[in-house]
């Protein structure tokens, strides 16, 4: 137990890590991640740079913290869309029953039929792309992994005493969903938070490495990634720093994700075939 | 200054093999009266032929023309070739041309239409006599000639039948264009390759690795960032045209004619803004620094005509407060072609930002970018890459005439400019012609109705075994001269 | 059983018309009039309601899906405005290619994950089985392009061993497609791995635990026959529905991957059409991509009910 709850935070201080460098992403590094110094371009890392620059000069180590900013933004935008719409939905179609649920869960069962990536690429390609329509594609392409959840957690917790009881007292179905089911609801939940947010940021930057999510000079870890790649013999630095940059948030949410699913629930435990439906889509 | 590409003892050509060559992006048409890309013109310039060739840098040399005279600037008479015939066997005859004008100006758009929009009549003098009486005087006609492309009375753009060197094989979209010697190509012994295959390959850096790799034989540029090492490892061969030569630019479209654009000091304001020496290393040092659509090296340059050559912010700011004009975001449609445009357009990005002008880049592939801001004209900023006909009419007038495509997109008119192309066409004499382009280019780089970001580099990659290529300042390839060495 | 199979058909028909609707209308929100678009912002209004006659733009939107759903059975997509080609019949021809890769990466992915993973849960707790964990979290976590980057780094820039693009199909030149796809392949075969390492460890473990297993070694049998004969049949079964839940899952996974290797399967396409603005094309991969991802899905759902005695058909 004691080493999985080292797992659980040893992923926690890693995702705060790169939450708090996007932070203070300004404060961190003295240059802008905009400013072009061509006589300063594709340089390897030096004391001065310490990733060293990109194909305009500019700061890679700079760009990377800025970087995080658009993808926790994306990831924070697209997560609070699925888990407000999917958890909302999943609790009424598990309350209710009946022809709403067939509804509701038809729906997410249509939406849960596309890879996700490919939902991702076909909204943000008919949306435009830009950071704001990235975030609302994987939101929605998001909401099934939470929708499932929540109904399960209604089905099981209304047949619950406690359920009975309230609704014996006289609460209406809006009390009881919000203050029996939502409550009971809440380590599930955080658990599939960690887990969507690291495949948010995984899905994101690969809608920027195709050109389909964050746009220019907006500097974007998939659009680093992919830019790089033509300069792999000049400085492979540039790629990698992005990439490295991405294993680093998602590596550390999956750890948080893993630890929190053995401490909060250990019925859950061992039991992946939930976080198969949902593999990344990078 | 094209200088072949093969050694000064150049053995006899071998016959015999199949060229493999990288195309920028898939072709939109290989119907040549229909506006078109460059990579279109790779492929078309295999499978048809003009009247004269297509570079002039050494004077007009024949094509499907043996001879041509010109009694004054508005009549133009070529005589043919004998024995000419098409791809599936019909003779090429004064009959086609005349149904070529005919063709191109009933279903052909944007430039192979124009060109034949100044042809009042075309008259068949016997089979092999052709006479053109222009609506009015063009000094610059024969360049134009050259950029008819016949084609027979039964042509079928799915099937595409012209008299160039090679003839049309397949074309697998997205994956290749297949064309086949042409036994019957009037130049004798020509061409000596069996075969053509044209690849899309839009990625620059898998061209170069399928050259390097031997899948491919011939790339249609090489990627700027790794010219300077190719070279140096010497494994495979980098052909060009040598700086300042070619008419060849990086070109920014304003839609002049609607604010906030219209305004004369926003546009000479950005002119100033952007930042030439920088996006010289954006080429990494190919290329020339100019603002002048002219190339230096040109008989018609004039050299006082370079004003926006360095930049000058302080001077831009000025203009954009006198401007009136604040606070503005711009759209810049760029082409995705090449790699460099992605850079280019965040530099100028940059720039403008420093002069209060928000950009928002929207990288357009290349047959959407011509329909949007060539054909739609929906469009504020358009960067591309022009490289119009060497004569400076043809240099002027593409890029600026609001009687040409990308001028007609832009949208700006100046009375006095289009009058000094007219006076230009009318004058034959290369003295008299020139200062008529001076006045003109000084005009030009004042109204800034385009924007020229120096001359865009003309590369290309080979592997040893490539010989015969000639480059050709207007950027086609020619593979009629190429053989493969064993 | 077979009453099963008809359910979940017959629960199959839904899921696909939702699947349809969502493809039609996700396509309807592409910002401007489909007619203004074609024929550009100085046309005609007369031109413009000629042409969205013609496109039939000026029926309710339920009759346009209802068409275009009917046409959609028919196995009419449309045409790709680029190719002129049927989209139905241009999905199909780049199938096979994504299917090599899947395939093999498939295969690749179980080499090195079944060895592993039964070892990790036979030696738990032990630095072997910690240095696995450890391995599979991190390859579970590393983005697929940025796999493809490193490897095309290592094995065609620095090495010069592999190349970094391009493809041959497989019935053409059988040895140079298999080289191209090297890399590709690789790249799935390591992040596969990762995830089918940690599922097998665990499911291993979780039969170990079980009361026959502890029956069975107290008979006395020895470890290798009781993990062989018995521990590791019944941890297949959970396995071999994973395995057909990635391989669905595949079908959109290896978009990024055939972008970077320039491999024209069906991801490729997609991508192409995007940039090309051949929405018909993408509309129809779209629907034969989910459409397929949820008959794979049946099908291992199928098959683990086949495959399980214990599960109950309720």
């Amino acid at each position: 137990m004691l080493r999985r709850d080292r797992g659980a935070l040893a992923g926690a201080l890693l995702f705060a890590a790169v939450v708090l460098a996007a932070l203070f992403a300004g404060a961190l590094t003295p240059y802008d991640p905009l400013a072009i110094r061509m006589q300063d371009r594709l340089q390897p890392p030096s004391a001065r740079h310490l990733l060293g620059t990109d194909e305009l000069g500019r700061d890679l180590l700079s760009r990377i913290l800025h970087g995080g900013r658009a993808s926790l933004s994306v990831g924070v935008v697209a997560v609070g869309i699925a888990a407000t719409a999917g958890t909302a939905m999943g609790l009424v179609a598990g309350y209710y029953g009946g022809a709403l649920a067939a509804v509701i869960m038809r729906t997410v069962d249509g939406l849960l039929a596309f890879p996700a990536l490919i939902l991702a690429m076909a909204l943000t390609a008919t949306l435009g792309p830009s950071l704001t329509n990235a975030a609302v594609a994987i939101g929605i392409v998001t909401i099934p992994a939470f929708a499932r959840l929540a109904q399960a957690s209604a089905l099981a917790i209304k047949e619950r005493e406690f359920t009975d009881a309230a609704r014996a007292c006289g609460a209406g179905d809006l009390y009881v969903l919000v203050r029996v089911l939502l409550p009971n609801h809440v380590s599930p939940l955080m658990v599939q938070t960690s887990v969507s947010f690291a495949n948010a940021i995984l899905t994101e930057a690969a809608l920027s490495f195709l050109g389909l999510g964050i746009q220019p000079p907006t500097p974007s870890w998939g659009a680093m990634l992919d830019t790089g790649r033509r300069y792999l013999d000049q400085t492979a630095w540039y790629s990698m720093a992005a990439g490295g940059a991405i294993l680093i948030a998602v590596l550390g949410l999956n750890l948080l994700g893993d630890g929190l699913r053995d401490a909060l629930d250990p019925r859950l435990r061992g039991a992946r075939a939930a976080r198969l439906a949902e593999e990344p889509s990078g | 200054m094209a200088a072949p590409a093969t050694g000064p003892a150049s053995p006899r050509p071998t016959p015999g093999g199949v060229l493999r060559v990288t195309l920028g992006a898939e072709p939109t048409t290989l119907d040549p009266h229909r506006s078109s890309t460059l990579f279109d013109f790779h492929v078309k310039d295999a499978l048809f032929d003009g009247l004269l060739e297509d570079d002039f840098t050494q004077g007009p040399k024949g094509q499907l023309a043996e001879s041509w005279e010109s009694p004054d600037a508005s009549t133009y008479i070529f005589r043919l070739r004998q024995g000419l015939r098409f791809h599936d066997g019909q003779p090429l005859t004064a009959e086609s041309i005349k149904f070529t004008v005919e063709r191109s100006l009933a279903q052909g758009t944007g430039q192979p239409r124009v060109l034949v929009e100044q042809i009042a009549a075309t008259e068949v003098l016997d089979p092999r006599t052709v006479r053109f009486r222009l609506k009015a005087p063009n000094a610059a006609f024969l360049l134009d000639a050259a950029d008819i492309k016949v084609v027979p009375p039964n042509f079928d753009e799915r099937n595409p039948v012209g008299s160039g060197p090679f003839q049309f094989v397949e074309w697998v979209r997205l994956r290749h264009v297949r064309v086949r010697k042409f036994p019957g190509y009037y130049s004798s012994g020509q061409p000596y390759l069996d075969e053509l295959v044209f690849l899309p390959t839009p990625d620059e850096n898998q061209k170069l690795v399928l050259l390097e790799s031997g899948q491919v034989e011939f790339t249609d540029t090489v990627p700027l960032p790794r010219v300077q090492a190719v070279r140096q490892a010497g494994r495979v061969r980098v052909h060009g045209i040598p700086p300042g030569v070619s008419p060849s630019s990086y070109y920014l479209l304003t839609r002049a004619d609607r604010p906030p654009l219209d305004n004369l000091k926003v546009r000479q304001a950005i002119s100033f803004a952007i930042d030439r020496k920088a996006l010289l290393e954006v080429t990494f040092g190919e290329g020339t620094l100019k603002s002048n659509a002219i190339p230096p090296r040109h008989w018609a340059f004039n050299p006082q005509s370079v004003s926006f050559n360095e930049r000058d912010l302080a001077r831009a700011r000025r203009l954009m407060s006198e401007s009136g004009v604040g606070g503005v975001t711009l759209q810049l449609k760029h082409l995705t072609s090449r790699a460099e445009f992605f850079p280019i357009a965040q530099v100028i990005q940059a720039n403008l930002a420093e002069i209060g002008i928000r950009v928002e880049l929207l990288p357009q592939q290349i047959g959407i970018w011509i329909n949007q801001v060539l054909v739609q004209r929906d469009f504020q900023l358009g960067l591309t890459g022009v490289i119009p006909p060497y004569d400076p009419d043809s240099i002027l007038g593409n890029l600026f005439s609001i009687r040409r495509v990308n001028g007609r997109a832009i949208g700006w008119r100046h009375e006095l400019f289009e009058k000094q192309l007219d006076q230009g066409r009318s004058v034959v004499r290369q003295a008299d012609r020139k200062r008529v382009y001076d006045h003109a280019q000084l005009i030009v780089q004042y109204d800034a109705p385009g924007i020229i970001l120096n001359e865009r580099p003309i590369l290309y990659g080979a592997l040893p075994s490539v010989r015969g290529f000639v480059p050709d300042v207007r950027q086609h390839m020619h593979f009629h001269g190429v053989w493969l060495s064993r | 059983m077979t009453a099963y199979i008809a359910r979940r058909l017959l629960h199959l028909a839904p899921v696909l018309l939702i699947v349809s609707a969502i493809v039609f209308f996700v396509f309807r929100i592409i910002p401007g009039d489909q007619a203004v678009l074609r024929l550009g912002e100085e046309a005609d209004a007369e031109s413009v309601a000629r042409l969205r006659r013609e496109l039939g733009l000026d029926r309710p939107l339920a009759i346009q899906y209802a068409a275009w759903l009917g046409a959609a059975l028919r196995a009419d997509l449309g045409e790709s405005h680029l190719n002129r080609q049927g989209v139905f019949s241009l999905v199909v021809e780049k199938f096979p290619a994504t299917l090599q890769i899947a395939v093999l990466g498939m295969a690749g992915s179980l080499m090195i994950s079944v060895p592993v993973g039964i070892l990790a849960a036979l030696h738990r707790g032990t630095w072997w089985d910690q240095l696995t964990r450890a391995a599979a979290l991190v390859g579970f976590s590393v983005p697929r392009y940025w796999l493809a980057v490193l490897l095309i780094l290592v094995f065609a820039v620095r090495w010069r061993v592999l190349p970094p693009a391009g493809f041959a199909p497989f019935g053409e030149a059988p040895l140079a497609s298999l080289r191209f796809a090297a890399l590709p392949v690789l790249v799935v075969a390591l992040s596969l791995a990762a995830v089918q390492m940690r599922f097998l460890r665990a499911s291993m473990l979780e039969v170990i635990d079980q009361d026959y297993i502890r029956t069975a070694r107290a008979k006395g049998l020895s470890g290798r026959v009781v993990v062989f004969r018995h521990a590791l049949k019944n941890a297949l079964i959970p396995f071999v529905t994973v395995l057909g839940l990635e391989f669905g899952s595949l079908l959109g996974g290896l978009v990024v991957v055939e972008q970077i290797f320039n491999w024209p399967g069906v991801g490729w396409l997609m991508v192409q059409s995007i940039v090309h603005r051949d929405y018909a094309v993408v509309q129809g991969a779209v629907l034969l991509v989910a459409t397929g991802f949820v008959t794979i899905n049946l099908l291992v759902d199928v098959a683990y009910a086949a495959l399980d005695p214990r599960i109950r058909y309720s």
